[in-house]
């Protein structure tokens, strides 16, 4: 067996597109209805776990002005995939974390019926699955180098 | 990034942990020497069903394999002076291939809530796949199993105890089974449960069957009837079978095996803090922690110590009925509990706990740590006995007082029991019955303005307490703790005020005084782990009622007295543990 694992400073989402039941006036207000289905992230993850609530709810208010309310574990509602994305990539900023990789529980699931062992599951999200860097980490490691060798 | 492999040697693979015993994993020409050199005098024997089978029809039990051959293994290790325990799996089981079913029935992969194939990730790193039990296919072959088995026990007179196992893992603070499941198999019998209702209700000449009181929707009333009643299925099919042997079920949280354990690994991160968690929240579920799927270095240190303290020591003889694990002196102590939140329909992610949301569950673990259960059932019927009501405070949800509920709770009070009930969303019906029993039996009702107003009924010891969830929950954080510290406080609890540092986990526990102990009512015992990498301070200020009887075991640990408070310096990894002697 392999032995690839994720870096420490990677951030791993993953996501389903669900219909709970929570929806409250101020989700209506922000143009979400009680009726529909939505992206809801399930795990947002770092080498030293789930991503503080405190990060994820007051970006999730300055990206839709209303307070997150969809349980203890899950973050959304998101009206697309694109505005879930989005709210990974800021969130890996936030965490100052170098990537993060987004995948839906349906290609997660799908990974791990064809990987035998985790490096193989790992191997496959870093090489097939979605991922945004923070580019914010990079031109800070750039620059700290580029002093170094000026 | 790289993992390291797990260095698992032969007989801990043998004996992963926990006394359980994997007899598949080794000759059963070795079995008399295993088993004579293990040093308990008890052995958990989980029965590995696809070991027995290939084809799910023919079973061995020692014809050709001599390790199947379990009447063997009972008596080596009667000569051996040791007894054996089984343990039957109703669930997949994560500890074996595929969850425990027969290759040819390994068909339809289960699926969890979140939509995500179950898998467990090993200790090497290798992930097992978890098939789903809802296949009928499955249920079929376990019968003929289970048959199979009970007759080989009945005819070869093995007298050993046999427990039906749920597994499951904890996460979020929620004991999540195995038997979980959203698979196509899952959905397709949940199909045919609705159609077979369907037509039930059809044939009832009554027409509609009002929908039971509940705070869950029919949707889900349903697939939680359904769910319980395939896993009765499972459970009556062990007692069927083995009349003589069965004495019950248990639920077994496999520590390393939930869902963000699988991400944990992938992205190697800290855990030891959260198996410590999980291990103290079991014993407040009644559910046995396990830590034989842990890799080998996880399982050293503070998880170890923990075990040993808390698990191995009394905990299973308490949950198990029996003298499971060897005693020592220490053993005669039982885990504090000084409230009972129950609640129902613990099943969701999505949903809030009522206790959550209106501040209660927050102020106990701030205040209480660990001092509380939480029931998923109202099957467990608490005794009755006034001394075993002292000191208890049991809160109930109106949203689930049924007419069960009802008598249990004036039993209660009856007997003493203090009670607390949100009446907010309590039946009309309900409410008018309490009524009638407090003018019935002459009992007044004062009316108490806190930060909002409660009424409250008492009789003699007993105390019935009654406040208006929905306005508690509309309060701020703040004034919901503040709520709940003065409802709290007029209780009197006897306690000793623990100011933990972030990442120190106690738990306390209590036993009878000895002979030389008279003088006080009670001995409690708490316990100390800081299971993070960190230095950490903890601050216990004494209490009038309290005696500080001896300190115990300081590892990575110094405890010094201060005025009117001692404190506990932990390095990483550190523990203790404190008796005192309490009078009321």
């Amino acid at each position: 067996m392999g032995d690839i694992m994720f870096e420490k400073n990677h951030l791993l989402c993953v996501y389903n597109y669900l219909k709970i039941n929570m929806l409250n006036p101020d989700h209506e207000k922000a143009g979400f209805s009680s009726n529909a289905h939505y992206y809801y992230m399930l795990y947002l993850i770092d080498s030293s776990g789930q991503v503080e609530r405190e990060i994820i709810s007051s970006n999730y208010y300055d990206q839709y002005k209303i307070a997150l309310n969809c349980g203890r574990r899950y973050i959304g509602p998101f009206k697309d995939l694109e505005e879930l994305q989005g709210f990974a990539a800021k969130i890996c900023e936030k965490v100052n974390a170098l990537k993060v990789f987004v995948l839906s529980s349906q290609n997660l699931s799908q990974y791990l019926d064809e990987s035998v062992d985790l490096s193989e599951l790992v191997d496959k999200i870093i090489t097939t699955g979605e991922s945004f860097t923070n580019d914010g980490t990079t031109d800070a490691k750039n620059s700290f180098l580029r002093k170094i060798f000026k | 990034m790289h993992i390291s492999n797990d260095h698992t040697n032969d007989n801990e693979i043998i004996f992963p942990g926990d006394n359980w015993f994997f007899y598949w994993k080794t000759s059963s020409a070795l079995w008399r020497d295993k088993i004579a050199g293990f040093d308990s005098s008890k052995i958990v024997v989980p029965i590995n069903w696809a070991f027995h089978t290939d084809n799910g029809e023919d079973f061995d039990f020692h014809h050709d394999k001599p390790e199947t051959d379990l009447k063997r293994l009972e008596e080596i290790a009667r000569e051996a002076s040791k007894k054996l325990v089984f343990f039957v799996p109703i669930s997949p089981a994560p500890f074996l291939v595929g969850g425990g079913l027969p290759h040819i029935l390994s068909r339809i992969p289960s699926i969890s809530r979140e939509g995500i194939q179950t898998v467990v990730p090993e200790a090497n790193g290798r992930i097992n796949k978890i098939y789903s039990f809802y296949d009928q296919r499955v249920f079929n072959a376990y019968r003929k199993f289970m048959r199979a088995l009970g007759k080989f026990f009945s005819k070869n007179e093995m007298t050993s105890n046999l427990w039906a196992i749920e597994c499951g893992f904890i996460q979020d603070e929620q004991f999540v089974s195995f038997f979980e499941d959203y698979s196509k198999a899952q959905q397709e019998t949940f199909e045919r449960f609705l159609t077979i209702k369907k037509q039930a209700k059809e044939n009832d000449q009554n027409g509609e069957s009002a929908k039971p009181h509940s705070s869950l929707s029919e949707e889900e009333l349903l697939q939680h009837e359904f769910v319980m009643d395939v896993k009765q299925l499972y459970i009556e099919t062990i007692k069927e079978f083995f009349p003589i042997n069965y004495e019950g079920l248990v639920k077994i949280a496999f520590l390393g095996t939930a869902t963000d354990d699988l991400f944990f690994k992938m992205l190697d991160a800290e855990r030891q803090n959260k198996y410590s968690k999980d291990i103290l929240f079991c014993l407040t579920m009644n559910i046995i922690p396990s830590s034989i799927l842990l890799p080998a270095n996880l399982k050293k240190g503070i998880i170890e110590k923990q075990f040993k303290d808390l698990v191995s020591s009394s905990y299973l003889s308490i949950i198990l009925g029996d003298n499971m694990y060897d005693m020592s002196d220490d053993t005669s102590f039982l885990p504090l509990t000084n409230f009972y939140l129950c609640h129902k329909n613990l099943m969701d992610y999505s949903q809030k706990y009522f206790w959550e949301e209106i501040g209660l569950y927050k102020y106990l673990k701030e205040n209480f740590n660990w001092a509380y259960k939480i029931n998923d059932s109202y099957s467990q019927t608490a005794t009755m006995d006034e001394s075993y009501l002292a000191n208890k405070i049991y809160f109930y949800n109106g949203l689930d007082i049924f007419t069960t509920e009802y008598y249990h709770i004036l039993k209660m009070f009856m007997n003493g029991g203090k009670i607390v009930v949100d009446n907010s969303s309590l039946d009309m019906n309900i409410l008018k019955r309490f009524e009638g029993f407090f003018i019935e039996n002459s009992i007044t009702m004062e009316m108490i303005n806190t930060t909002t107003r409660i009424s409250v009924g008492s009789l003699g010891e007993g105390r019935l307490v009654f406040f208006d969830g929905t306005l508690i929950k509309s309060l701020d954080e703040g004034k919901k703790i503040n709520f709940w510290s003065e409802i709290i406080s007029t209780f009197d609890l006897v306690n000793v005020k623990i100011n933990s540092e972030q990442g120190v986990d106690y738990l306390w526990k209590t036993r009878t005084p000895m002979k030389n102990e008279l003088k006080f009512e009670e001995v409690r015992r708490v316990y100390f782990y800081n299971p993070t990498s960190y230095k950490k301070r903890v601050k216990l200020n004494w209490a009038k009622n309290f005696a500080l009887l001896k300190i115990n075991e300081e590892i990575n640990s110094k405890v010094q007295h201060e005025h009117n408070q001692s404190v506990i310096d932990f390095l990483p990894m550190g523990s203790v543990s404190m008796d005192f002697g309490v009078f009321y």
